[in-house]
């Protein structure tokens, strides 16, 4: 485990010689995480539904089962098959989407490889769809510091892909101003993305 | 798993059988006594919850630790954006979780402690 945190602060920094991480296990098991993070690609969440009791075992519950709230399984494989889809629902929940036609976009590239191919190759520009994209860099500027460099570039031209897009009408939206107005005054954030986001005002 | 250096009655006057917390507890007494460090594994409590409970199919992994994500993941996002405020790369920050489980098999969260 002490390896695995060496990983974090000191391998970007100083690379390892002798690099022995494919020979060693992993003691850690990644149970949330949001999608684009050098952790994972996919948004990961492995939190068990509201809904379930907090029992394990019905025959421990003392309430009487009309005010149990959690659905009871009808077999024993159903709980899992349950926890499965509600788990997959809510880690693509965490990418916040709500377009009918969206297709997941698992990485920082196929944002910028979709926003690129739109706003060049396609007449018609739908506002809805960037938005969604720009909701996205958005939302992964801000947590910048989990993001490799190339990911952060690549999220950057993302957005003045857009500033230099007819589709930058959606910056008229104030919660985007106020977001990327927060980049720019913020002392944490990358000089990167600051002059990015100041190019995206310009 | 932590133990108290007695056994659990609500009548005992030791106060050492209240919190299980290490930092107390060695100052007791009978620390160490019956347990190294007043300290056992998880595979011993599951051998007592077996013992205890013979007619359910306790699953450590399926009935507590599975639990434990719950929280984790709840606590971790209820103070993500107060986390790592100077927005540093290449660090990382340990918690340290103390659960309960009770008589009737629930886990609860007791803290969290963050360690620097």
């Amino acid at each position: 485990m002490i390896d695995d945190m060496l990983d974090i602060v000191l391998d970007p920094l100083i690379p390892p010689k002798n690099d022995v991480r494919n020979n060693r296990q992993n003691d850690f098991q990644l149970i949330y995480c949001e999608g684009n993070s050098v952790y994972s690609s996919k948004p990961v969440n492995l939190r068990a539904p509201f809904s379930m009791s907090p029992y394990p075992f019905p025959e421990l519950d003392p309430r009487p089962p009309e005010q149990r709230l959690e659905q009871k399984p009808k077999t024993e494989n159903e709980p899992e098959v349950l926890k499965a889809k509600v788990n997959k629902a809510r880690a693509a929940s965490v990418e916040s989407q709500n377009n009918e036609s969206f297709v997941y976009l698992s990485s920082v590239e196929n944002i910028y490889k979709a926003l690129y191919a739109q706003l060049h190759f396609r007449s018609d520009i739908n506002p809805t769809t960037v938005c969604s994209h720009l909701t996205k860099i958005l939302s992964i500027l801000t947590n910048w510091e989990l993001l490799s460099d190339k990911h952060i570039t690549l999220a950057c031209k993302s957005l003045l892909l857009i500033a230099n897009s007819a589709a930058s009408i959606v910056l008229a939206d104030q919660n985007y101003i106020i977001s990327i107005a927060q980049l720019i005054s913020s002392g944490n954030v990358k000089l990167e993305i600051q002059l990015a986001a100041v190019y995206f005002f310009v | 798993m932590r133990t108290s250096s007695d056994g659990y009655d609500p009548k005992n006057q030791n106060n050492y059988v209240h919190l299980t917390n290490n930092c107390l507890q060695q100052f007791g007494d009978n620390y160490s006594k019956h347990e190294d460090g007043n300290t056992l594994g998880f595979d011993v409590l599951h051998e007592f919850l077996k013992k205890a409970f013979p007619n359910l199919p306790i699953d450590m992994k399926k009935h507590f630790i599975s639990k434990m994500h719950n929280f984790v993941i709840d606590t971790y996002l209820s103070c993500k954006k107060s986390l790592n405020p100077n927005k540093r790369k290449n660090v990382f920050e340990l918690f340290g979780y103390d659960f309960l489980i009770d008589e009737d098999l629930r886990t609860w969260l007791i803290e969290v402690n963050t360690f620097f």
